[in-house]
């Protein structure tokens, strides 16, 4: 997980955060026309989508969008995630794929000549000049199946505001170190509510709200965007060691075995 | 640094595409205009009727987006639409912003001193009988006090009765039957309703100190009803919507007569638009700045003439309503035709590109959509008489994709209206993949307003 976007705030209580998110989101509903979420079904924008649905409530708005990036390569636990989370929250839920990227897929490499002329703008543009491609390059697989997806459906639909998390990866979202940011010559800008959170505020926030977790966290995986070279960092719950040392440096042993009994009682431990 | 461009943004309201286009070959300055221009076939209005309408085009927005709709609970309907909704950034504001002047000439009250539509102007005239008339309405609505207003529209109908007349008291009702008479003495000076205020708006722009660069915004009333050579427009009006209801047609032959005549007049309201287009392209060129000057052309909307059993305009989402024409003339000029599915709405963003000058093109859309929540309630009554207590105005979305299906949602049922493929109806169920599209789109074009979607 990518951390290096977050501000962080050691003095501001988690509660404070949530209303600074409320304030930024009610912003966004107030002066935007067109919000999205951009979900990827991870712990972070999954708590940013909590934090509109909250939001949206308060101010009797509807739920917007949320914008999911099928780029081809996810956990199928992650599939069955944004099904079921998008229903239970009765929000549309609109799914983008490069279809032309990924049809022309073999064996992880792409001939650039086998693209569409907009594929190829986009590798211009990126300045990518290879004539062969392969999607373990980080770079290709953001350019073409995460970042000309969304910028499609962004422009496609109109939308004004991006909401996301900052660690999440949004492409252009890094270095965004701003709770609002205007991005792309003005035509909308990028939205970070939980930009104060540390990782321990995510689960700490995750857990006292029951919201849905998915399940590679449990297997020791830290991130869920993609599949490939994709290998748990421990045997532990990915949670357990962020939320133990976090709160090593600030709580007693107490609130620590308080924490514990918690998420035992709810059957992450 | 190039120069940049003056714009003249020109609305002739109510004015449909085909009355136009179909006739656009007799009309010297429109054609010599088109010669010029890109001419665009496939332009959909965001609303069929005027405030809306114009608001998409001042600001960018839908109507869900804006917020300036018509529904019928919104009884303070005109209070919201004097002040855009801090979202917005009006198209006056933004050229004044980049050093522009700012000029606009109105002959629609709606448009003028006081409303939305006023900010960012430097300069404001509302001229035209349209806008002696809203004078008189007002001067008539301070004579019979706020708890009486029934009676102007029952003066406007012809049909006050002499009771209720008498009811205000021999002071009051002797002023309202000397301003009636004065008032149409007045407005017989203007030729109406052969002409509704081009001519004077030609003449306020003349007398306007054109300062480059400039922006300049005209609502020219021509095209609006009432019709010269026909007689009651609003009594066909309430006689249409009233028997769309009852289902009863005594006597519809006499009322499509008198509605052929009134489209038989337009013709001459067309030759006005054509005179006050052709003495501006004159008087630019007498200034020397028309080849630095940029035209859009536009209607907001179109009108009905008993199409669908429909008369005048707002409430439906027809073809006769939301096909509206478009002309853009570059300083360049140059002759092109656009067969693109293309929003009013964007003529904000491509005038605002003109202001930046950068290239003037209209985006190509996948999809745009035209809404109408309803109409107001004094108007909804107008139409309905006793029936508008019964019957809620429908709220309506219709969307267009680029591959030229249309679908038309009714949303307060939450039925499928209109299904067609290039401007011809077919069957949704012949066509389940492209509605089933063409409804998630809507889904996720539909606010937060209540908009039931039909399931298919």
């Amino acid at each position: 997980m990518k951390m290096s976007n977050t501000r962080s705030e050691p003095f501001l209580s988690l509660e404070s955060k949530v209303g600074i998110a409320g304030i930024v989101l009610k912003e966004v509903f107030t002066k935007n026309v067109r919000p999205l979420i951009l979900w990827n079904a991870d712990r972070d924008t999954t708590v940013a989508l909590h934090l509109v649905k909250a939001t949206v409530e308060n101010m009797e708005l509807r739920m917007p969008p949320a914008v999911f990036v099928d780029h081809g390569d996810h956990f199928p636990e992650t599939l069955d995630m944004v099904q079921k989370v998008s229903k239970d929250l009765n929000f549309r839920l609109i799914t983008v794929r490069n279809e032309d990227v990924l049809d022309n897929v073999k064996d992880g490499k792409i001939a650039v000549s086998s693209l569409n002329d907009d594929n190829r703008s986009v590798l211009e543009k990126a300045n990518i000049r290879d004539e062969d491609l392969s999607l373990s390059n980080d770079e290709v697989f953001r350019e073409l199946l995460v970042k000309a997806p969304i910028e499609k459906a962004i422009a496609r639909h109109r939308f004004d505001s991006v909401i996301t998390a900052p660690t999440s990866d949004f492409p252009g979202g890094e270095g965004l170190n701003a709770l609002i940011g205007r991005m792309n010559e003005e035509t909308y800008s990028v939205v970070n509510p939980t930009l104060m959170f540390t990782g321990a505020d995510l689960w700490k926030y995750t857990f006292d709200n029951s919201i849905p977790v998915h399940p590679k966290y449990r297997e020791g995986h830290t991130s869920v965007f993609r599949k490939e070279n994709n290998t748990p960092g421990s045997d532990k719950p990915a949670w357990e060691d962020e939320m133990i040392k976090e709160d090593a440096s600030r709580d007693t042993a107490e609130d620590r075995e308080r924490m514990m009994e918690k998420l035992r009682a709810l059957g992450y431990i | 640094m190039n120069k940049p461009a003056n714009v003249m943004f020109i609305v002739l309201d109510t004015l449909r595409l085909d009355t136009l286009y179909d006739n656009i070959d007799r009309y010297p300055a429109f054609s010599s205009l088109v010669d010029q221009s890109t001419l665009y076939n496939n332009v959909k209005s965001t609303a069929s009727w005027t405030v809306p309408s114009h608001a998409s085009m001042f600001t960018g927005m839908y109507l869900n987006e804006h917020g300036i709709d018509s529904s019928y609970e919104n009884d303070s309907f005109f209070d919201l639409v004097k002040k855009f909704p801090s979202k917005c950034n009006p198209i006056p504001v933004e050229f004044r912003k980049r050093g522009y002047n700012t000029y606009s000439i109105v002959n629609n009250n709606m448009l003028g001193k006081g409303t939305a539509f006023a900010e960012g102007f430097d300069e404001l005239d509302s001229v035209g009988p349209f806008v002696l008339q809203e004078n008189h309405r007002e001067t008539m609505r301070e004579i019979v006090g706020k708890d009486n207003l029934e009676i102007i529209d029952a003066i406007e109908f012809g049909g006050v009765k002499l009771k209720s007349l008498l009811a205000l008291g021999p002071s009051r009702a002797l002023r309202l039957y000397n301003m009636q008479r004065n008032w149409k003495k007045e407005w017989k000076k203007y030729d109406y309703p052969r002409k509704k205020g081009a001519g004077e708006s030609l003449k306020s722009i003349s007398n306007m100190d054109l300062k480059e660069p400039f922006f300049t915004f005209f609502n020219l009333m021509e095209a609006h009803e009432p019709y010269h050579g026909a007689k009651g427009f609003a009594k066909v009006v309430r006689y249409y919507s009233e028997n769309s209801y009852t289902g009863k047609w005594d006597g519809k032959a006499e009322k499509e007569a008198e509605l052929e005549k009134m489209k038989e007049s337009l013709p001459a309201n067309l030759a006005s638009l054509d005179n006050f287009l052709g003495g501006l392209i004159s008087h630019l060129k007498e200034k020397g700045v028309y080849d630095n000057t940029a035209f859009v052309v536009v209607s907001d909307h179109g009108q009905c003439f008993g199409e669908d059993n429909f008369v005048g305009h707002g409430y439906l989402l027809n073809d006769y309503l939301v096909n509206v024409p478009m002309i853009l003339k570059m300083p360049e000029g140059r002759k092109k035709v656009n067969d693109d599915y293309i929003s009013t709405f964007d003529v904000y963003n491509v005038m605002k590109s003109i202001a930046n000058g950068e290239s003037a093109d209209f985006p190509k859309r996948d999809f745009v959509f035209s809404e109408s929540f309803g109409v107001s309630k004094p108007t909804w009554k107008k139409r309905l008489g006793d029936l508008a207590s019964k019957h809620k105005p429908d709220v309506r979305k219709r969307i267009w994709s680029k591959e030229g299906y249309s679908l038309t949602v009714n949303g307060s049922k939450g039925e499928i209206e209109e299904f067609s493929y290039r401007g011809k109806p077919e069957k949704p169920d012949d066509h389940r993949e492209a509605v089933s599209d063409l409804l998630t789109e809507l889904s996720i074009f539909t606010g937060s307003e209540n908009f039931t979607i039909p399931e298919i």
